[in-house]
């Protein structure tokens, strides 16, 4: 399995000024972020802020984010918060005050937050699969990246001579790879999250 | 003894997973978010550039001069560090500081998450605990990281890849109180 760094080793060197860390950890959760910024309904520009916003507040508590695995909960609490200041100042609606207007036309109380709930174990779960990728590593990780990543059937010719394999061994490795994937992912908890969906209604 | 609270948890299916992997894509963010973010970097870079001069530092507590200079697993007559690699690649020390009553007992090591650390304590001849400050200093004497040490005398420093040396100054000792460490031709760690 490819090196991996955790959150505590890039967060450390990003205090001791290591900008390499720091591109690290962006690549990490920038689908998360953006993925949290989504649920909201905010121009463009506003999404754009808010992303930048997020990760600039986290430059700023590099030194209170010490716990490790509190990161991506960190990031998802902050990101939130700023998409919902951001909400605010644009309604002006002041009945529109005690509501929060979903993208599916559908309104939620925010003191209700069983939603919010099964939201965050979607977020959780996507970015464990991709914590997963990064942990699997090597050709694994390019292939499932490659096959995956993409919109539109990927280029298998290419593909294969990028990996040093036949076109034929796509499929098979494909499978295997999944199934490392799979071991990774259980090893991180996925499962977990599984189960828990089963008890609630899943709205993602 | 099973806990019969615990609850087995299912292996993710491969159809779960591909399902998660297949719509990942359209959540990256657009490349102009990108690289604001990472531009950032220049925030993270500077936290080296800030790190007040210990030169300065030292300057407000003591005066380096008259400091112990000691080479990190030096065998030179003028020192007295004496290290010694286990065989799981770490370096140890432990050894007097010339001139002083102290003592350093310290482990560098590369851990798994490929980050080297200094763990040790300072101690009196007489074993008993040192209090001060420590700190880990780049080439051009700048602040890498620092902290005191604990009540048992005890440290833990990371060193990042441009640690130079590590600083010592014991409390109360304000002539001649510091010990400066040169990491230089030590091994990062590691078997």
């Amino acid at each position: 399995m490819a090196s991996y760094h955790t959150d505590g080793s890039l967060l450390e060197r990003c205090r001791a000024g290591d900008p390499a860390a720091w591109d690290l950890l962006v690549a990490r959760y920038r689908r998360l972020v953006w993925s949290v910024i989504l649920k909201h309904r905010l121009r463009d520009e506003t999404r754009e802020d808010i992303f930048q916003q997020a990760f600039s507040a986290l430059v700023e508590h590099l030194d209170s984010v010490r716990e490790e695995g509190a990161l991506a909960a960190w990031l998802t609490t902050t990101t939130k918060r700023l998409c919902w200041q951001a909400s605010e100042r644009g309604r002006r609606d002041a009945a529109r005050e005690t509501a929060l207007e979903r993208d599916d036309g559908t309104r939620t109380d925010p003191a209700d937050t069983r939603q919010d709930d099964a939201d965050f174990a979607r977020l959780t779960e996507r970015q464990l699969v991709r914590d997963g990728l990064e942990r699997l590593g090597g050709k694994c990780r390019e292939l499932l990246e490659a096959l995956f990543g993409s919109a539109g059937e990927p280029n298998y010719a290419l593909l294969a001579e990028r990996l040093g394999i036949r076109v034929g061994s796509i499929g098979p490795t494909r499978a295997r790879c999944l199934e490392k994937l799979a071991g990774v992912l259980e090893g991180l908890g996925f499962g977990a999250g599984a189960a828990a969906r089963e008890k609630s209604p899943e709205t993602d | 003894m099973t806990d019969p609270t615990r609850q087995p948890q299912p292996r993710p299916s491969i159809a779960e997973i591909e399902a998660l992997l297949r719509g990942d894509a359209g959540f990256e963010p657009p490349s102009s978010a990108l690289s604001g973010a990472l531009g950032l970097r220049s925030r993270i870079a500077a936290r080296r550039a800030d790190a007040p001069s210990l030169a300065a530092k030292v300057g407000d507590l003591m005066d380096l001069a008259g400091a112990r200079f000691v080479e990190w697993l030096g065998l030179s007559p003028d020192t007295a560090l004496a290290g010694v690699r286990d065989d799981r690649g770490a370096e140890i020390v432990d050894a007097a500081i010339p001139g002083s009553d102290l003592v350093l007992v310290a482990e560098r090591s590369e851990g798994e998450d490929a980050l080297v650390r200094l763990v040790g304590e300072f101690r009196h001849a007489s074993g008993t605990a040192v209090r001060g400050r420590i700190a880990v200093l780049d080439a051009d004497n700048r602040v890498l990281a620092d902290g005191e040490l604990d009540a048992f005398g005890m440290f833990s420093l990371t060193l990042a890849g441009n640690a130079r040396r590590v600083v010592f100054m014991q409390r109360g000792a304000e002539v001649n109180g510091a010990v400066v460490i040169d990491l230089a031709g030590a091994s990062r760690g590691g078997a």
